[in-house]
């Protein structure tokens, strides 16, 4: 399943940092141990980290499932990788569970024992409540209101989300997920929303779902939920770079940073700001976002963007930090 | 001779790098077992006795039977005490 990634991953020159910003460091550490290379500790650390994680998914779910009576459904995280056919090879750092009241579920969990994390203000009116940690496990529990979804896409209800819903492949008794069709759409939404086509282990999460899936009912959801062009674009971005089959024009114009394992530049962001909704909104919003995103960038980027066009984003970030 | 074995229940582990990791779900704690351990952890998981855990040392590290056999009983004792053993 994993050929073509193997072969960016070999071909490239990310670092251990790079591979976890795009979610592909365990893919890595398999590669390097099946081609008998030397594993740096990194990645040695990575690989514990995930089992650990994973140890920890069963206990963690029971106590949730114990403590809130309503639905819960599994979305990403354990479940997408479960997918990847193996253990060890898809990091994750927490549960995101959609249930049917969150802030019900939410008051039932912290009566049982867990405990609100991070700041509060970061999950004001977001599609998730405030992290629950249990005492002594690695990951957290969030409770979704809804999934993470484009703005401007209108994409399913968490009420037929919760109707498609089928039981957890991880065998967690009283959880459910997503059927992978639907799996599939909320997976490309959600990386959308975070950043379109940002993330080569994104990629790699929908193809896996994709090949447990009809794909002409995910294309059929895609039309009926809004997003055919966000998913036209994610599944042509999936085959040319993770299945190295055809093109996709989004990934030479915009996302060219994915085959080589790299950040995107400052110029290729802003870019990618100004394209993306040509590639993945619904044809009667590009005009409205494209429109807003270059008043946005006349009047927020300056002269020291333009200088630093080639620079990785997040040295261009610090850079004006540094520079208040 | 009594049989030795990992509990079954509510006890997860792995072995990365040939180092087991195992999380204790009952009460959230984490055991790591070196490469010495690791080894005895294994046998373990399948049964097996304080006797044969010390020849395994035995043949493996070539160190002194009775330093093997002392070696086994804190091992054991550490286990036991972390209740990571089957009744």
């Amino acid at each position: 399943m994993f050929e073509h990634v193997d072969r960016l991953l070999a071909a490239g020159s990310a670092s251990t940092a790079m591979l976890r910003v795009h979610r592909v460091e365990l893919l890595e550490a398999r590669r390097r141990r099946a081609a008998g290379l030397e594993l740096e500790p990194d990645l040695i650390a990575d690989e514990t980290r995930a089992a650990v994680n994973e140890m920890a998914v069963p206990g963690l779910l029971a106590r949730v499932r114990a403590a809130y009576d309503g639905p819960l459904l599994l979305m990403k995280g354990p479940e997408v990788a479960v997918a990847y056919g193996a253990s060890g090879l898809r990091s994750f750092g927490d549960l995101d569970i959609l249930t049917d009241d969150a802030p019900a579920a939410q008051a039932a969990l912290i009566a049982a024992g867990f405990q609100e994390v991070f700041d509060p203000e970061i999950y004001e009116e977001i599609h998730h409540l405030r992290p629950l940690w249990w005492p002594g496990l690695p990951l957290v529990v969030e409770l979704h209101t809804r999934a993470n979804w484009p703005a401007t896409i209108p994409g399913p209800s968490t009420d037929e989300l919760l109707t498609a819903a089928v039981p957890s492949r991880l065998g967690a008794p009283g959880i459910t997920t997503l059927p992978p069709e639907h799996h599939t759409l909320v997976l490309a939404a959600h990386a959308w929303e975070h950043q379109p086509l940002g993330r080569l282990g994104n990629l790699v999460d929908v193809v896996v779902m994709l090949r447990r899936s009809d794909e002409a009912d995910v294309d059929r959801l895609a039309r009926r939920w809004g997003c055919t062009r966000l998913w036209r674009t994610t599944r042509r971005a999936v085959a040319a770079v993770v299945e190295g089959e055809g093109h996709s024009a989004a990934v030479a114009l915009w996302a060219r940073h994915l085959r080589a394992g790299r950040e995107r530049t400052v110029f290729e962001w802003h870019v990618k700001d100004l394209l993306s909704p040509l590639w993945g909104l619904p044809a009667r919003r590009v005009p409205g976002a494209i429109a807003s995103e270059a008043r946005r960038t006349q009047l927020s980027r300056s002269w020291l963007a333009l200088r630093n066009a080639r620079l990785p984003r997040s040295e261009y970030n610090r850079l004006t930090e540094a520079t208040g | 001779m009594t049989e030795l074995r990992l509990r079954a229940d509510d006890l997860h582990w792995r072995e990365i790098d040939g180092e087991v990791i195992a999380l204790e779900a009952r009460g959230s704690t984490y055991v790591a077992a070196n490469g010495a351990g690791t080894l005895l952890w294994r046998a373990l998981a399948s049964g097996t006795t304080p006797d044969a855990l010390a020849d395994e040392l035995v043949r493996v590290y070539g160190i002194d039977r009775r330093q093997a056999a002392a070696d086994i009983e804190q091992f054991i004792a550490q286990l036991s005490e972390q209740g990571l053993l089957a009744a």
